[in-house]
């Protein structure tokens, strides 16, 4: 028995050893606008020392023609992994059991028809095409000139690293729920910018000529929550990724105040052009 | 000229000046409340619900025949607005004894408060409840609760105010029906001043008020339109004031993003204008010169035996500003533990980043932790422990997500058992560091002149003959100065409290150099969380003395609790090293709370004891610090003086701006330089001061003053 477990240890170490040094990189390249989530074109890099995003690049560059490599918008590139994402859907599922509780609460509140909306936006984010992303705009020139932007891809961050491409031009989408239904926020919208920033802009009659508050995506920890009074000040000028219509405060009990802001943590990683909903 | 002028007014205001370019407006100042004519947001005379961003700070000037209005306005948080205002009243002499005070007109210092009770929505407008002239004489005191609803470029004000804003009672008091307390307002004036005179609160008339502010098309110009409740027959100009019309109009024109002007039609038949500056302290930025994080090599040492303790402190120096003072090795050549400051960066990460990287990329790879103690004035004051391994992670950049203060952690001073001394600094009698700087005395509002002010150049040393003792002076020459129209004045020629303070003119005009300060401190840390002081010399300028301070303050943790005990004699102003023949024992108790949990970058002081003119009580200190560094504060001392013993203003207070050095220059610095701001100068509430303080001397603690 002692001889047995002995040699499993062994096999077990050697198996982590070897796999302690081996990451996958998959690249994905997309260039239909009406399918975003079709690939025309994949690699996949079997990394057997660690190796920095500038070098994958490099591979790239070697493997992808000139032209597709012109038409690709950086901007809306994703770099993510196994674990990223998985970190994604354990939030994903805790936002929806979240949204359920909510609907829960306001139907035994007699509100029925607020308790539907929630129903309505929990079944929409369950479904929201999500690719979770370290960096927004992962330009080539950055990584291979700023060693702060050019981290290895070790395991640990992931064994399986997902670099999505995309190139085509990218279309501002809005998510979330209609405005006529009941508990719906029209007051405020939330919007997604091309550096990852989630923005939660007045749109009213009354304020929507002031400013939006701001949350500034951290790519060192891209899915960590965040508080109100982290937000900063900011005017909404130029490209969106998505606009998100969400829940009025009024709706939110004290146990989901943030609800919203952590809604958003979700919906900035929807892919670009909605994905393939 | 004139005919043109109104012309382009309007046209702008209607929108008709396609090619007339807007002005350098940020688009997020577009709609941001503006200035009163009496400081606050609001429309002319009256307030608004509105609240500005937590930070913004307006100072405003606004003048008319009978008044000339000074404004400081401070938004503390999102939800309280507060603001201080001198009124220059032109009609009237600041007192009836021309040998007090001159031909000075009258001054009357006010202090407005004003707080949010609701955010607007959809359905609800911005409500805001405020008091205007507490604390003060109350002639112009005031309560109000007002309303604000925006449509689009227009915003629409309705209030209800008592006192000064609805003297006209053009409606029933509301609150008359709830108690008859409220129906009459028993007390217009409050004697010395400075009491809050909280019966008189929402009583007497009612007056409604409101308004519009519209933003015209063009983007610098809002029109105002308002209607005021206040009746102008009782006024504290002592002349006649007369009101053809409660609606008063208004232009407000924004220059830029910090400069406005103003300019109204008011009560019918007075024109009136001002101007106001506002900045942020939240938003306010300096470029900085900042050398950057060194980049990863290879380390340059593969033993400790390589280590040249010389290159590495001139490495840590240059790149860190840290500077060694002893290090040491531990743990079977694992730990290292540099015991030294730095006072090169605000925030103390900025220094930690580019020393680790130093050790980084020096040390041989087999270090794992290291250990930097904050040494200051031989004390150590707290530790952050590096951990190697993850600092070098996200040096190379070596995954996604660690950070640099992921491998910082603050603990208390820790001696390991096994620590070797790899370096000493050789302990010198170095020199003194001496320098020069200006420095500007000033008071407002006295009852001699408005302004009190002496501009001196004080040359300063700093001497650490030995560790844990410090000599520090000042020797302080006046440039020049108006103290010798100070001229307090005692009935029957003898003062209610002993003159601790109000010797301010036999002080100013002795002699043109004075020695400000010589003050000798010895300090030693007893454990980890208990610190001491001793310390005497000439103190400050009024006292010279000997004292102790005990400070207990726990690592990280949001209180601390000290004790200081002097014993302080007057010092002379008939000669420079002399002392007078009072004498005090003074000495507080004071706790510190930081009260972040409720009001976020915040400190409480409290302090209870024997004040210098031997009265006791307690004095009160709030700190608020903004984004920017910025600490805004307020003080008060409340003793056993009676009100007419202290004099006008009834008990000691005041208020202080401390700005960050750094926010003045492109270098980097730790220092700070502040701004008092004192109604008069009375006797009563004084406390010593002196120098070093231990709260400060510990702020790496649980950093207040610089950032972590």
């Amino acid at each position: 028995m002692r001889v047995f477990v002995g040699l499993l240890l062994v096999v077990l170490m050697s198996v982590s050893q070897t796999a302690a040094a081996q990451v996958k990189v998959n690249v994905y390249l997309h260039q239909s606008a009406e399918q975003p989530g079709d690939v025309t074109w994949q690699k996949s890099y079997e990394l057997s020392q660690p190796e920095r995003i500038s070098q994958v690049y490099e591979r790239i560059l070697s493997d992808l023609n000139a032209d597709d490599l012109a038409q690709i918008n950086w901007s809306a590139s994703r770099l993510s992994s196994d674990f990223l994402q998985a970190r994604l859907e354990r939030h994903r599922e805790r936002m929806v059991e979240q949204l359920d509780q909510l609907a829960r609460h306001w139907s035994r509140q007699d509100e029925q028809q607020v308790a539907d909306s929630i129903k309505r936006l929990a079944a929409q984010v369950s479904r929201w095409p999500l690719q979770a992303t370290y960096s927004f705009n992962l330009t080539p020139d950055q990584t291979r000139l700023i060693l702060q932007q050019n981290p290895l891809l070790t395991r640990a961050d992931g064994r399986v690293f997902n670099w999505h491409l995309y190139s085509f031009p990218h279309k501002a989408l809005t998510f979330g729920l209609p405005e006529d239904l009941a508990g719906v926020d029209n007051d405020f919208l939330w919007r997604v910018l091309p550096n990852g920033t989630v923005a939660k802009q007045p749109v009213a009659y009354y304020n929507k000529r002031l400013p939006a508050a701001c949350y500034q995506h951290d790519e060192r920890s891209p899915i960590q929550s965040v508080n109100a009074d982290q937000a900063q000040r900011c005017a909404i000028k130029g490209n969106l990724i998505h606009s998100v219509r969400l829940l009025s405060e009024y709706w939110l009990t004290d146990e989901t105040e943030q609800l919203d802001l952590e809604l958003m943590l979700l919906a900035k990683f929807i892919l670009p052009n909605g994905g393939q909903s | 000229m004139k005919k043109l002028s109104v012309y382009t007014l309007t046209m702008a205001a209607l929108g008709y000046l396609p090619n007339l370019s807007a002005q350098d407006i940020s688009a997020d100042r577009i709609y941001q409340p503006t200035q009163s004519d009496i400081g606050g947001a609001g429309l002319m005379q009256t307030p608004t619900g509105r609240m500005n961003r937590d930070g913004e700070f307006s100072v405003l000037y606004y003048d008319n025949d009978e008044y000339r209005r000074m404004a400081l306005s401070l938004q503390l948080f999102p939800w309280l607005e507060s603001t201080i205002r001198y009124t220059d009243v032109r009609t009237r002499l600041y007192s009836d004894s021309e040998g007090f005070s001159g031909d000075q007109t009258y001054k009357d210092r006010g202090l407005d408060v004003k707080f949010r009770l609701l955010e607007e929505s959809r359905w609800l407008p911005e409500t805001s409840l405020g008091l205007r002239d507490i604390a003060g004489t109350g002639q112009f005191a005031s309560e109000y609760i007002a309303a604000s609803k925006r449509f689009g470029p227009v915003d629409v004000t309705l209030g209800i105010g008592w006192g000064y804003l609805g003297r006209s009672g053009n409606i029933d008091n509301p609150l008359c029906d709830i108690a008859d307390r409220f129906c009459d307002r028993a007390n217009e004036l409050s004697g010395q001043g400075g009491e809050f005179e909280i019966g008189d609160w929402f009583t007497g008339n009612a007056g409604l008020f409101g308004g519009i502010e519209y933003q015209t098309p063009w983007d610098p110009l809002i029109v105002k339109v308002e209607y005021d409740a206040n009746d102008f027959s009782r006024e504290s100009s002592r002349t006649p004031i007369i009101q053809d019309s409660h609606w008063n109009y208004g232009l407000h024109y924004r220059v830029n993003d910090n400069v406005n002007l103003k300019l109204s039609y008011e009560r019918g038949n007075t024109w009136m204008f001002g101007f106001s500056f506002r900045t942020n302290f939240d938003d306010m930025t300096q470029y900085k010169r900042t050398d950057p994080i060194p980049a990863p090599t290879e380390p340059k040492l593969t033993s400790m035996d390589q280590l040249d303790t010389d290159e590495l402190r001139s490495k840590l120096r240059k790149a860190s500003g840290f500077y060694l003072k002893r290090f040491y090795l531990s743990d079977n050549g694992k730990k290292v533990t540099l015991v030294g400051n730095q006072s090169r960066y605000r925030y103390e990460t900025m220094s930690l980043d580019r020393a680790a990287a130093v050790l980084a990329n020096y040390l041989p790879a087999a270090v794992t932790q290291y250990q930097f103690v904050d040494d200051v004035l031989g004390m150590p004051i707290a530790q952050v422990n590096v951990d190697a391994p993850t600092f070098k992670r996200a040096f190379y950049r070596a995954d996604f997500t660690t950070r640099y203060k992921d491998s910082y952690q603050l603990v208390n001073v820790n001696q390991d058992d096994d620590d070797q001394l790899l370096f000493e600094r050789a302990s010198e009698l170095g020199l003194p560091d001496i320098g020069f700087r200006p420095f500007l005395e000033q008071s407002f509002g006295g009852p001699e002149a408005f302004y009190m002010y002496k501009l001196r150049m004080d040359g300063y040393f700093n001497w650490v003959p030995t560790e844990n003792f410090l000599v520090n002076g000042v020797i302080s020459g006046t440039i020049v100065d108006n103290y010798d129209k100070f001229n307090y004045l005692v009935e029957d020629g003898e003062a209610p409290l002993p003159r601790v303070r109000t010797y301010v003119r036999e002080y100013s005009t002795q002699s043109d150099i004075v020695l400000t300060r010589a003050q000798g401190t010895y300090v030693k840390e007893w454990q980890d969380n208990l610190y001491s002081s001793f310390y005497g010399g000439y103190l400050e300028r009024m006292f010279g003395g000997i004292g102790t301070e005990w400070l207990y303050r726990p690592l990280d943790k949001p209180w601390a609790v000290g004790v200081d005990i002097n014993y302080a004699r007057q010092r002379s102003f008939e000669n420079h090293l002399g002392f007078r023949d009072y004498d005090v024992l003074t000495g507080h108790l004071t706790g510190y709370l930081r009260t972040d949990y409720f009001f976020d970058n915040t400190l409480l002081t409290v302090s209870a004891g024997r004040f210098l003119a031997k009265d006791w009580g307690v004095n009160v200190k709030f700190e608020k610090k903004f984004d920017s560094g910025i600490i805004v504060g307020a003080f008060a001392a409340k003793t056993n003086v009676s009100a007419e013993e202290f004099g006008e203003g009834s008990f000691n207070k005041g208020f202080f701006i401390s700005i960050p050095f750094d926010l003045l220059q492109i270098n980097h610095s730790t220092g700070r330089g502040a701004i008092g701001w004192t109604p008069l100068t009375r006797d009563g509430g004084q406390m010593l001061q002196r120098a070093a303080h231990l709260y400060g001397i510990t702020d790496a603690r649980s950093r207040f003053y610089n950032e972590w």
